[in-house]
């Protein structure tokens, strides 16, 4: 049986001054989707954090294992290494490098790899095809609609092929078409493979992601 | 990528950068622009007394004495007897000793009474006309001649003194004979004529009917006359011999204190550019903030993050120390142009300053940028990823 790309066992984080977020324990495979619920504040978005290697795992705060790697364990830098190839990730802000046209936003994490070729710029174009934004592929991000963005900054965080993409509230604030091109990338995402960890309060994402389910959907509500 | 993104980061905020590379060339080019003055003028006052060994006029001062007779900036303490000069002409120790008589100016260009060794000594030639060969004949300098339009056939009046005085010699027209060349010397900023012109214009004038000189300038023939050749001079009654080497070095090193509150200036003024640099940095950074975690979530590494930064700095200080070396170029030579005719510009020397410049300037550019740095390494991906 094949092992769960993702475990995590009795996570727990503190922010300074504040009272202790605990996630449980949890797995996720290779081709599922595991929706994050919760209400604002519960801990959504940290959880993304410690699983992306931005924020730290203290010790005795549980464990997290990407791909047979122990999250907690890893130096700073190593954690830095899981983007992009291991861990791709849509943030819940759509920032992008305003000074960089859209598809060199998209290239980026290849480009700091230094793996920027033309099959590796052909996948973005291919990326961009499939989110309906290839026309803006030229533009600079501010001239972006917010939808626009976001299909800009998923097609960002797939480029590298990772394993897990760690999506935070990527349909908030996003127009139906946009919602559902999302919503399909990810499930195309999951389709090949890929693992999904969305974190959402939009009650329209699990039956977008549902309407065309090819993969595993589990939800998991996080206690306030 | 993060070459390229450099170069996006300063091209994003033009005038941000343009007024940084204004401020940091600006303080580069001023502390450069002193520290090179500072020893192209050195240089400069040495080589009005190259081959001077001892000038020897009236008994005063000797540094007064040095500064009459080398760089025309003083008034003779008195004259000598021409013949003591020829006496020392004749002294074996002495290889050359050159008589000049010195009293009248114009247009504030001393006129020199000489004889016509005093223009191959300081190694000028004629760039037309002919050296003085009658008295009342006069070579000028090339200073003097782009300065007051001279040339040669052209009669003019000295004035008495440097011109302060309100007194022409009216009686006494010169004709130029000839107009010299320039060589970067004292010669360049004076009028040359006979011994003879300036006995006859003061003629009357004189408290006695003998023959008198005001300097005579000696090169002597081994550096051993320099221990006692003074001393032997000194003893004669109305004579001082004054060592110009001595005198200038006695005199730079009473000023010593403002050479070292000019390079203290001038390290002041690096410390303001980099400080303007910082301050680009930082205000740069502040808006930056969302795109460097973008850049962090992306996968860039925080050394990837300083090499951004330090990027950016030395970009900064690489076109600063560009705009430095042309600025310091045009002011030095408009000074020369304008101001210090017979300054001569060594190239060589005003690159290596430049050098020496650009290398300090980096340094404090890395030095400033720390902070940057430690911001940097402090920012909070997760919060900006997260915030709206």
């Amino acid at each position: 049986m094949t092992p769960p790309l993702l475990t995590v066992r009795d996570l727990t984080h503190r922010f300074a001054g504040r009272a202790e977020i605990a996630f449980g324990s949890f797995t996720l495979n290779a081709g599922s989707i595991l929706l994050l619920r919760g209400a604002s504040g519960c801990g959504k978005s940290t959880l993304l954090h410690l699983l992306g290697g931005v924020l730290s795992i203290a010790a005795n705060s549980g464990s997290a294992v990407l791909d047979g790697r122990d999250i907690a364990a890893m130096t700073p830098p190593a954690r830095d290494r899981l983007r992009p190839r291991l861990a791709g990730w849509m943030p819940q802000r759509q920032l992008m490098i305003n000074s960089l046209s859209v598809l060199d936003n998209v290239l980026l994490p290849m480009a700091l790899l230094g793996g920027v070729n033309t099959e590796v710029r052909r996948r973005a174009t291919s990326l961009l095809d499939s989110l309906a934004i290839v026309e803006l592929a030229a533009q600079r991000p501010a001239t972006l609609s917010v939808g626009q963005a976001a299909r800009a900054c998923l097609a960002r965080a797939l480029l590298a092929q990772p394993k897990l993409l760690l999506a935070d509230e990527p349909t908030a604030a996003l127009d139906e078409t946009s919602a559902c091109l999302v919503a399909e990338q990810m499930l195309a995402f999951a389709a090949t493979g890929g693992a999904v960890l969305v974190s959402s309060h939009d009650r329209a994402m699990r039956s977008l992601l549902e309407a065309d389910a090819v993969a595993v959907i589990n939800e998991l509500a996080l206690p306030r | 990528m993060i070459t390229r993104l450099v170069f996006r980061f300063l091209c994003d905020r033009p005038w941000q950068f343009a007024l940084a590379v204004t401020l940091c060339a600006l303080g580069l080019a001023s502390a450069i622009s002193i520290v090179w003055l500072q020893s192209l003028l050195e240089t400069h006052a040495r080589r009005q007394a190259q081959g001077i060994d001892i000038v020897v006029g009236a008994q005063g001062s000797a540094l007064q004495n040095v500064l009459a007779a080398v760089y025309y900036l003083d008034v003779p303490n008195g004259n000598i007897r021409l013949a003591e000069v020829d006496a020392l002409r004749a002294h074996p120790m002495v290889a050359k000793a050159i008589p000049i008589a010195l009293g009248d100016s114009v247009a504030g260009a001393r006129i020199v009474g000489t004889t016509p060794e005093f223009v191959a000594f300081y190694g000028a030639t004629l760039a037309s006309g002919e050296l003085p060969a009658v008295p009342m004949d006069a070579a000028i300098g090339a200073a003097v001649a782009a300065r007051t339009g001279l040339k040669v056939g052209d009669n003019f009046v000295g004035a008495h003194g440097l011109g302060d005085l309100g007194v022409d010699h009216e009686s006494h027209p010169y004709r130029v004979s000839g107009v010299l060349n320039p060589t970067g010397r004292v010669i360049d900023q004076t009028v040359v004529t006979l011994l003879e012109s300036v006995w006859l214009v003061h003629e009357g004038h004189a408290a006695s009917a003998e023959k008198e000189a005001t300097f005579a300038l000696l090169q002597l023939k081994s550096p051993i006359a320099m221990a006692t050749l003074p001393r032997l001079i000194n003893q004669k009654a109305g004579l001082q011999a004054a060592v110009p080497a001595m005198e200038s070095a006695r005199l730079l090193i009473s000023f010593d204190w403002v050479a070292l509150i000019v390079k203290a200036f001038a390290g002041v003024l690096i410390v303001a550019a980099m400080a303007s640099l910082l301050g680009a940095l930082l205000q740069a950074l502040a808006r930056q903030e969302p795109e460097l975690a973008v850049l962090r979530a992306m996968g860039a590494s925080r050394a990837q993050l300083a090499a951004l930064m330090l990027g950016e700095s030395m970009v900064l200080v690489a076109v600063s120390s560009v705009v430095a070396g042309a600025l310091t170029a045009v002011g030095v030579w408009a000074l020369q142009r304008f101001a210090l005719a017979g300054l001569l510009i060594d190239v060589e020397q005003g690159f290596l300053f430049w050098l020496a410049g650009l290398l300090v300037a980096t340094l404090m550019a890395i030095v400033a940028t720390i902070p940057v740095l430690w911001r940097i390494a402090s920012v909070d991906v997760a919060a900006q990823l997260s915030s709206r």
